[in-house]
């Protein structure tokens, strides 16, 4: 599988500081466990943002190293165990199966036309969902006001001239609307996270309002 | 204390993950713990916040030490992301989603190819050498872009950037970054 969409450095640089919302964190995670690439990059920003810790700027703690100490006593080490046994290799990557359980475990809703959807996660107006297409079937085409985050999970789509595969990332704003086709050998499903509608012209203070709804 | 570099810290931090070591884990707080608390002041927390990310940062540190690789982290990496991940559940109560590492559904990293591969430790050596190259006003995008409300106002105040500016001026920090380090490790290592 090669990726040849990927996250774009300013989405990815947010995700790395922490100052995404869920939904959109959760489709740059999903993309990270198909993508080596992306995650050699975030590594590289996580780099970028902790050696702001070497600044010469320190603040005054009034916690001593007892009281952490103190805190510790009787908690557990935490150990980096997999998860138990794998009886089958799951499908979904494992920040979308925390969300929505994996591909067997997805109540459809059907859209028509063998379309399905399932609407995973909500939260301030980011929607989070699932989506089905049938090979060679299109999703009606939509436009819509804000941001748009698909990421194939399996299968893949067209939109345009242009091929979604596995693993792929499509970044559309607000301007353009779109229309994916899946491809022929197969069903496509994707996680696609959307914000609402007609609050901003721009993608980017867009962004920055989720990002900082604290 | 002579000033300790980066690698001293790594190892540092591996020795309280390999024996436990108290000492070695009050360096690391005195060391860190200042630097983590004016981080997330920087973030936009307030003191109490701030400190009580701090505590809850320092506990996960202490507790999560064995896991910590010299190899593959510069130990401020390291840190970072605990804190980093820490505030998002102290103030959203909420995990953040991450892949994982164990996750029978991940797309495996191409098999490190001895003449090209870069560990963790280089690259964080290499970004941390970058850093200290690049322009002040770029390395301001970089670490204070994206903190708070409050900041990224004052931002636009200090740096008289209009907010629709920030993200190309963040692209462009981050590709003259990338271009100081492809010229200290060779191109297209990171
Ligand atoms: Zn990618």
């Amino acid at each position: 599988m090669t990726v040849s969409h990927h996250i774009t450095d300013d989405l990815l640089y947010l995700y790395a500081a922490g100052e995404l919302d869920f939904g959109w964190s959760l489709a740059i995670a999903t993309h990270l466990a198909m993508c080596p690439q992306c995650r050699h990059r975030n590594a590289m920003f996580e780099d970028v943002l902790a050696a702001s810790l070497e600044d010469e700027e320190i603040a005054e703690v009034h916690t001593s190293v007892d009281d952490i100490l103190g805190m510790v006593q009787g908690l557990p080490s935490l150990e980096n165990t997999p998860d138990v046994e794998v009886i089958e290799k799951p499908v979904f990557p494992k920040p979308l199966r925390d969300v929505a359980g994996d591909l067997k475990d997805i109540k459809w809703s059907a859209m028509g036309g063998g379309i399905k959807q399932k609407i995973i996660h909500e939260q301030d107006g980011v929607i989070s969902r699932l989506l089905y297409i049938p090979a060679n079937k299109a999703a009606s085409s939509h436009g819509h006001n804000g941001l748009e985050l698909t990421q194939v999970v399996v299968g893949g789509f067209y939109d345009g001239d242009q091929a979604f595969n596995c693993g792929d990332m499509q970044i559309v704003g607000h301007e353009s609307p779109h229309q994916p086709l899946a491809m022929s050998d197969g069903p496509c499903i994707c996680l696609a996270v959307t914000d609402a509608p007609l609050q901003f012209q721009n993608l980017l203070p867009k962004l920055f309002q989720r990002a900082f709804r604290i | 204390m002579p000033e300790l570099s980066p690698e001293d810290w790594s190892l540092i931090l591996a020795s309280v993950g390999h024996s436990q070591d108290k000492d070695a884990f009050a360096k690391v707080f005195h060391h860190f713990g200042p630097r983590v608390k004016s981080l997330m002041l920087k973030y936009g927390s307030n003191n109490e916040l701030a400190e009580e990310i701090v505590q809850e940062t320092f506990v996960i540190v202490w507790r999560k030490a064995a896991l910590f690789d010299a190899d593959k982290a510069a130990a401020s990496t390291w840190i970072f992301t605990i804190a980093r991940n820490k505030r998002i559940d102290v103030l959203r109560r909420q995990n953040r989603p991450e892949p994982d590492m164990n996750d029978p559904a991940m797309a495996q990293d191409p098999i490190p190819n001895s003449e090209e591969f870069v560990s963790g430790k280089e690259r964080a050596l290499a970004v941390q050498r970058a850093i200290a190259k690049l322009p002040e006003d770029q390395r301001e995008v970089l670490h204070r872009s994206y903190f708070s409300e409050e900041t990224h106002r004052e931002i636009a105040k200090n740096l008289k950037t209009p907010l629709g500016t920030v993200k190309s001026r963040l692209r462009l920090a981050l590709s003259k970054l990338r271009t100081l380090i492809d010229e200290d490790i060779g191109e297209g290592s990171i």
